[in-house]
């Protein structure tokens, strides 16, 4: 008969898993490129204007010019950026602006080709937006591009420069959840996708039209296949799709909710969901190992041991963490200093936003010539299964992704 | 800013109107991630971990907001002021548009004006989006009118008396706020609105139950400027700096002395 104490420790492990919280608080928060540089950014919709607010917080970067084909949007950039010219085309802010060292792409997928491509002619660095493109062959264009230049070149994907995810990745190559058994990658948000305006509805509009868009398949799983991709180091080979529309009945013909499976090989699938009539538990993926399970949710991640796992090192610093019904433990880069300080719960949490490290990493690579974190050849990768898996929505079969 | 914010929109297509709310609640979510202390990545988590060393760049906006949060720290002689939680103070380089806070556990909280400028940027969000007739608010206590409803001179709002009954506003093109002690008790006393200078309640000659509302052209003006004005209490001299601000103070009724 087991020893009361035993037992209730043996229950206790095996009805929850101990959840470990990655926190990587005290790695630097601010980088200063080491010599001025000048940029642009074309596209003046959200994603543009995140990053020219995100540029606004690096010393020695100059935002100088803005593009936009729609003068109203490009108009509303302006007001909000101090300093900036707009530009209707790239070819006219090229021209105008030979300053210019960086160009950061956000508009939208359908247009970035000829946008990269008279970039990297010019010899301008590019940072473009992930997906690259909404068919494969603008996506090999856009890498064929970049191999033939000598420009740096980094896709807009974000995982393996997130610090959360590095550290995660850490220790999944040191064996902590030891072998893949399963992934599952989510990604909502309660947000109809129609542009706001009465007028260039039909420019603004494209990510409804199934001639310019991969929809949910095309413009979020493409960043979480990567994510994946990255930490596991496989690539999907295969993959099958649905799609419906649930909840806009105002016309559209793309799917509002998605459900995808993908063969990663060797009977690893990852299951991905997305929908924009909910947004319940946001953007996440979950790596599921037999001894234990990541979940990363871009600004947080967690890991979940399984009982029978070994107690590592790096547990002992690791901060008591309630999580649903569960007690976990929170762990904190460099946790030996702040429990020096008793300061382990300032670690939770990302001390920038994910797409702030994207940008470090670009401005490292033009300013220092630093190696490129993701370049067009893993872009290519990601944006190719996204246009893969729209297509198995589309068809209901499935589809095979040729790297 | 943990409340709710609502709108209500004019406009003949349901589809473009949604889409332009979609856009304004957007700006919201995005300003509280932004200027929320809780947040890690947020800006002003940013500024709480800066130092002399590692002061935080400002951008065009951030650096209006600072210049206006600083202002008025400096007319109200402190009563107001972003690092109210101490133990140090936030420091701004005007010159060099740099920021820090110059101790170490220095919170940064912009309680006092997030609402205003989480409304600002909706309503810029909605103009953006042709919508010209709009009502939004955060929490109740923070009001923006764009236009005027079809066929009325401006949006009729009410600011509730703490004994009953309430003061009636026709608001076109600008914004209210209302701060009060009563409402919220934080404070071991009772109330939420600190003056800095003595981390405790609002002092002056205010009452715990009077009520301070101001129009401003801005939303982030009007929430400013009420609780500066609750937190110093009303004199001659800082209601002289408000009008010069272009926030304009309502008059309502004393509780009885």
């Amino acid at each position: 008969m087991l020893d009361p104490s035993r037992r209730h420790f043996l229950k206790q492990s095996l009805a929850g898993a101990a959840v470990v919280s990655l926190a990587p608080h005290v790695l630097a928060a601010s980088y200063r490129p080491p010599r001025a540089v000048k940029v642009a950014v074309v596209g003046c919709g959200r994603q543009g204007r995140d990053i020219a607010k995100e540029l606004g917080s690096f010393e020695n970067v100059e935002l100088v010019a803005m593009v936009d084909v729609v003068e109203r949007r490009l108009a509303a950039a302006l007001r909000r950026q101090e300093g900036a010219k707009g530009y209707a085309s790239t070819d006219e802010m090229l021209k105008a602006e030979p300053a210019v060292e960086a160009v950061f792409v956000a508009s939208s997928t359908y247009t970035h080709r000829p946008i990269v491509e008279a970039c990297l002619a010019a010899g301008k660095a590019v940072y473009c937006e992930a997906p690259l493109a909404h068919t494969a062959e603008d996506t090999r264009a856009i890498a064929a591009a970049a191999a033939a230049s000598t420009a740096v070149f980094q896709t807009g994907l974000l995982a393996s420069v997130n610090p959360i995810y590095k550290l995660a990745n850490k220790f999944f190559r040191s064996g902590s959840i030891r072998d893949v058994q399963s992934l599952r990658a989510a990604s909502f948000r309660k947000n109809s996708w129609r542009a706001s305006g009465s007028e260039d509805l039909e420019t603004l509009d494209w990510k409804l039209d199934p001639k310019r868009s991969n929809g949910l398949p095309g413009e979020l799983a493409t960043h979480q296949i990567d994510s994946v991709s990255w930490f596991c180091d496989r690539v999907p080979v295969s993959v099958r799709g649905w799609g419906s529309v649930r909840f806009y009945k105002d016309g559209r013909d793309l799917a509002d909710s998605t459900q995808l499976v993908f063969d990663f090989g060797d009977g690893v699938r990852m299951l991905h969901e997305a929908g924009l009539a909910n947004s319940f538990e946001s953007t996440n993926e979950v790596v599921r190992g037999s001894n234990g399970t990541f979940k990363l949710a871009w600004t947080a991640g967690w890991l979940f041991k399984e009982a029978d796992a070994e107690t590592q090192g790096w547990e002992v610093y690791a901060n008591r963490q309630q999580f649903h019904d569960e007690q976990g433990i929170t762990i904190i880069a460099d946790a030996t200093k702040l429990a020096s300080q008793d300061r382990l719960k300032d670690g939770v949490g990302l001390p920038n936003t994910p797409l702030w490290y994207g940008i470090e990493a670009f401005l490292k690579s033009v300013t220092e010539g630093a190696e490129v974190v993701n370049g067009a050849q893993r872009g290519a990768l990601a944006t190719i299964a996204g246009i893969a898996a729209q297509h198995a929505v589309l068809t209901g079969e499935e589809v095979a992704i040729e790297a | 800013m943990a409340t709710r914010f609502e709108l209500v929109l004019d406009g003949a297509d349901d589809v473009a109107v949604r889409a332009a709310g979609e856009a304004a609640l957007l700006a919201v979510e995005d300003t509280d991630a932004e200027l929320s202390r809780f947040r890690s990545d947020s800006f002003a988590s940013r500024l709480a971990r800066s130092g002399p060393e590692d002061p935080v760049p400002l951008d065009a906006e951030r650096f209006a907001l600072l210049v206006l949060c600083d202002d008025v720290r400096e007319a109200t002689g402190g009563a107001f002021d972003l690092c109210h939680l101490g133990p140090g103070r936030l420091v701004l380089d005007r010159e060099r548009r740099r920021a820090h806070v110059d101790a170490p556990g220095t919170t940064v909280d912009f309680g006092a004006v997030g609402k205003g400028v989480a409304l600002d940027r909706a309503a810029l969000e909605l103009r953006d989006a042709g919508i010209a007739v709009a009502l939004l608010h955060g929490g109740t206590s923070t009001v923006v009118a764009l236009g005027a409803p079809p066929g009325r001179t401006g949006f009729g709002v009410r600011v509730a008396l703490p004994g009953g009954g309430g003061h009636d506003v026709s608001l076109t093109d600008a914004a209210l706020s209302v701060s009060a002690q009563h409402g919220q008790d934080r404070l071991p006393g009772g109330g939420h609105v600190v003056d800095a200078r003595r981390g405790g309640r609002a002092v002056s000659a205010l009452l715990p139950t009077d009520v301070v509302a101001v129009t401003a052209p801005t939303a982030t003006l009007a929430d400013l400027w009420s609780t500066a004005l609750l937190a110093h209490g009303p004199t001659d001299d800082l209601l002289r700096r408000a009008l010069a601000c272009g926030v304009r103070p309502i008059p309502l009724p004393k509780s009885p002395r």
